[in-house]
């Protein structure tokens, strides 16, 4: 399974409004592996992850996700690279006077020409896969019901069924659980962590909670004021050790 | 609804389970309403003879009109500047005795009220009719029964604006805690007490928001009222165009478009300082009790002197409309016969095929003034919105021109159109479509800029195109907001609709302004009462199609 990294930052830096976030940062994520990225609020795990996928450009360094720079690529291109990232952010970003269904539909756009709006309005073939998806997250016999009356850990199983259904190659996930309650996150990372598993899907999912890290990932990558502090199998980690580095943080950022 | 045969089934592999949503009240409702739209259009463009070649030749009479009232005619300052000291003094007059009026009313027509029973319904007859019966028509009766001038005027903007302010501030005192008056009673105080100092307190922020939106929208009224001989600077613009001296027509225009701006502007302003007010307002108030005053005493910050002072200029501004309004005794006292012929003539109400024809062609003329309207409105909003604007630039320029056209009143519009096309519901209805396209334009790109954006982000993160991200993710968030703000267009047409043939411009207006020319009150108090049911009726059904769609 050693091949090409799926997904390459090279000496990464970023800033907004002259504020550095990230700082020379390196990383490879071979195929199939499930990165933690951890870190204290504003170490910059949210700009890395949307570096990954072109919604923002590095000010420095180079980012190869999936062999293409999403940095220069054309739209087109972005796009077609888009569909092949899957994003999972904490608010879910789902539109909640739809269903689950069609919200889940939404992940096959990008393959797709013409807009859409209504379940219907997308192939037959393509709400089979939707429900296949649905049915993967435990959310099947909701397909009907609309997003904003699910409770907040099933919005965001349906969120992760709509970045199934993208098929991706790899998956980014912005705080996943961070706007959940403990008995929903374990769920919902159970669900990535399957999926990274038995399809071979490389996952990064920023966490704060550190034993959800150590629980979840094969490996943990801890960012400090934007630069990589730590970066090691889960299994070489302790709770105690990860903990340093948010404690040193705090009073080095404050 | 999760129900464990369909959860069983839906996990087969060879059977995914039902693939078509069911059918939902929301669905057919929003389905019922663009028919809906749709075919009222389609009426209104049969009604009036709407043709692509009638629409450029119109397009094309107005351009020549427009050519002829350039250069516009600003001679004699001192006389415009006096009419819109009248105009304001109109609205000022208006809204202060509107504010005495719907106070005591809102409290009856609220459901916390506790008087006799009987009250309440009674107190909210009169807010739905007042409501219902726009200025204009008010001011025909009014001009009738005190004769020509400001007087009539003040009180048609009066009396208009009590349902409204009456109606928002029953909202805010239901919406008052109920704990202190509870308390207040239980110290024994009676029920004016208990609402002097309990809920007057907490709603008079409300009140106040209320009062200078009210006041806005009479200024602008405030400037039309002329036209029917009810006073301010309407009068010229109606003494010019019956003149045919367009240039003074449209210097006029000028002034009223000026006037219309400013007040914009000085409302931005006063919103956000109102806004910026509350928040440092709270922590003066926690300020600790100067040391050296007696407990007593409350003594004079400048929060205090302000308070005071912005007050009694309140007052001061309001004695000094009312005085302007030549409140001799002599007047008011010949008012009283005219008053007593005008309600003893409506007795009884006079219906007749004419007057049906002329309130369905009102009827027609906004709700497909309306539709079109909200149509043009989208297109414009999503050039506004910051969020949907193609080009930042274009935004702020359609903006400023939104205003703009906003400025305007309905009836300076019908007024420009009647004199370029003739009389008739085709200028009527070109009229209301430039308002409704202008209103709907604003609140569509507010609304729009509303929404929610982490929606857009997960799409864009899916590799959707703009065009896809727009249908999936934007225009489903929308819709509510543009049905009950599109309904709420078609609303404000249709009271606008019902004036509009005082201009000539079609419609029943024509016909409610003859009938008191010629004493025939009883077909008045019919068109009134054709008005209020239909305005009442739009509304009902716009509030449950609201509530279906939310």
């Amino acid at each position: 399974m050693i091949g090409d990294p799926v997904l390459r930052l090279s000496e990464v830096g970023k800033g907004f409004h002259g504020t550095p976030v990230l700082d020379d940062v390196s990383l490879d994520v071979p195929q199939g592996q499930f990165l933690a990225l951890v870190g204290p609020s504003g170490a910059g795990k949210s700009t890395l992850l949307r570096l990954v996928n072109g919604m923002h450009v590095p000010d420095s360094g180079t980012v190869r996700t999936l062999g293409e720079n999403p940095a220069t690529c054309s739209r087109s291109r972005l796009r077609a690279l888009r569909a092949r990232v899957g994003f999972v952010f904490q608010q879910f970003g789902l539109v909640g006077r739809l269903s689950a269904l069609e919200n889940v539909l939404m992940g096959s756009l990008a393959t797709l020409r013409l807009p859409r709006y209504g379940v219907m309005s997308y192939p037959r073939a393509l709400r089979v896969r939707a429900v296949a998806h649905l049915d993967r997250v435990g959310l099947a016999d909701r397909r009907f019901q609309r997003c904003d009356t699910l409770s907040g850990g099933q919005q965001q199983r349906v969120a992760v069924a709509r970045t199934l259904l993208q098929s991706p190659e790899l998956i980014l996930a912005d705080e996943p659980v961070a706007s959940l309650d403990p008995a929903a996150s374990v769920l919902v990372l159970d669900i990535l962590k399957r999926i990274s598993a038995e399809d071979g899907i490389s996952v990064v999912c920023s966490l704060h909670q550190i034993e959800f890290a150590l629980a979840t990932a094969d490996r943990v990558v801890a960012l400090r004021g934007g630069r990589l502090a730590l970066d090691e199998p889960a299994a070489d980690l302790t709770a105690e050790r990860l903990r340093e580095i948010y404690d040193t943080a705090g009073g080095r950022d404050a | 609804m999760p129900s464990t045969t369909s959860a069983t089934r839906a996990t087969t592999a060879a059977d995914p389970g039902p693939l078509r949503p069911p059918w939902s009240a929301r669905a057919l409702v929003a389905a019922g309403l663009l028919v809906a739209a749709v075919a009222v259009t389609w009426l209104t463009f049969w009604w009036i003879g709407l043709s692509p070649a009638s629409l450029a030749a119109g397009l094309d009479d107005t351009a020549r009109l427009l050519r002829r009232m350039w250069p516009p005619d600003l001679s004699g300052t001192g006389d415009l500047a006096w009419m819109v000291a009248e105009t304001l003094l109109i609205a000022v007059a208006g809204t202060g005795l509107a504010v005495l009026a719907s106070v005591p009313l809102a409290f009856t027509a609220a459901r916390t009220h506790r008087g006799p029973r009987w009250l309440r319904p009674a107190a909210r007859v009169v807010v739905v009719l007042t409501r219902a019966v726009p200025t204009l028509a008010f001011a025909i009766l009014f001009v009738r029964i005190f004769g020509l001038g400001p007087l009539a005027g003040a009180l048609a903007v009066a009396v208009h604006s009590v349902g409204m302010i009456a109606k928002l501030l029953a909202d805010a005192v239901e919406e008052a805690d109920p704990a202190p008056a509870e308390a207040a009673r239980a110290c024994g105080a009676g029920e004016v007490q208990v609402a002097v100092s309990t809920v007057l307190p907490r709603v008079f922020p409300a009140l106040t928001a209320i009062v200078l939106y009210r006041l806005d929208i009479n200024i602008r009224a405030s400037a039309v009222l002329g036209v029917v001989g009810a006073g301010g600077i309407g009068v010229a613009l109606q003494t010019a165009l019956g003149s045919l001296n367009y240039h003074r027509a449209a210097g006029i225009i000028c002034v009223i478009v000026v006037l219309v701006l400013l007040l914009e502007l000085l409302s931005v302003a006063v919103r956000r300082r109102t806004r910026a007010g509350r928040s440092t307002g709270d922590t003066s108030g926690a300020a600790a009790l100067p040391a050296g005053r007696a407990p007593h005493d409350v003594g004079w910050d400048r929060g205090r002197v302000l308070r005071v002072a912005g007050a009694a200029a309140t007052g001061v501004v309001f004695l000094a409309s009312l005085c302007s309004l030549d409140l001799d005794p002599g007047r008011l006292s010949g008012a009283w016969p005219n008053l007593r012929g005008v309600l003893t003539g409506m007795w009884p109400p006079a219906f007749s095929g004419d007057l049906l024809m002329a309130v369905l062609e009102s009827l027609l003329m906004a709700l497909g003034a309306a539709a079109v309207g909200a149509a043009c409105g989208l297109v414009l909003a999503l050039l506004t919105a910051v969020n949907t604007t193609p080009w930042r630039p274009l935004s702020a320029v359609v903006r400023v021109l939104l205003v703009v056209v906003r400025g305007i009143p309905d009836l300076v519009y019908a007024l420009l159109f009647v004199a370029a096309l003739g009389l008739g519901p085709f200028a009527g209805f070109l009229a209301l479509w430039i308002s409704s396209t202008a209103l709907a334009a604003k609140f569509f790109a507010d609304s729009l800029e509303q929404l929610d954006p982490l929606p857009i982000e997960a799409l864009t993160s899916v590799g959707a195109r703009r065009s896809q991200t727009f249908a999936a993710g934007t225009w489903p968030q929308f819709v509510p907001s543009f049905t009950g703000n599109g309904l709420f267009v078609a609303d404000m047409a249709l009271r606008e609709s019902v004036v509009l043939g005082i201009a000539g411009a079609g419609g029943v207006g024509y016909l409610m302004q003859e009938s008191i020319a010629t004493l025939r009150y009883d077909t008045t108090a019919a068109i009134v009462i054709a008005i209020a049911v239909i305005v009442y009726a739009i509304e009902t059904l716009a509030r449950i199609a609201r509530r279906h769609l939310l």
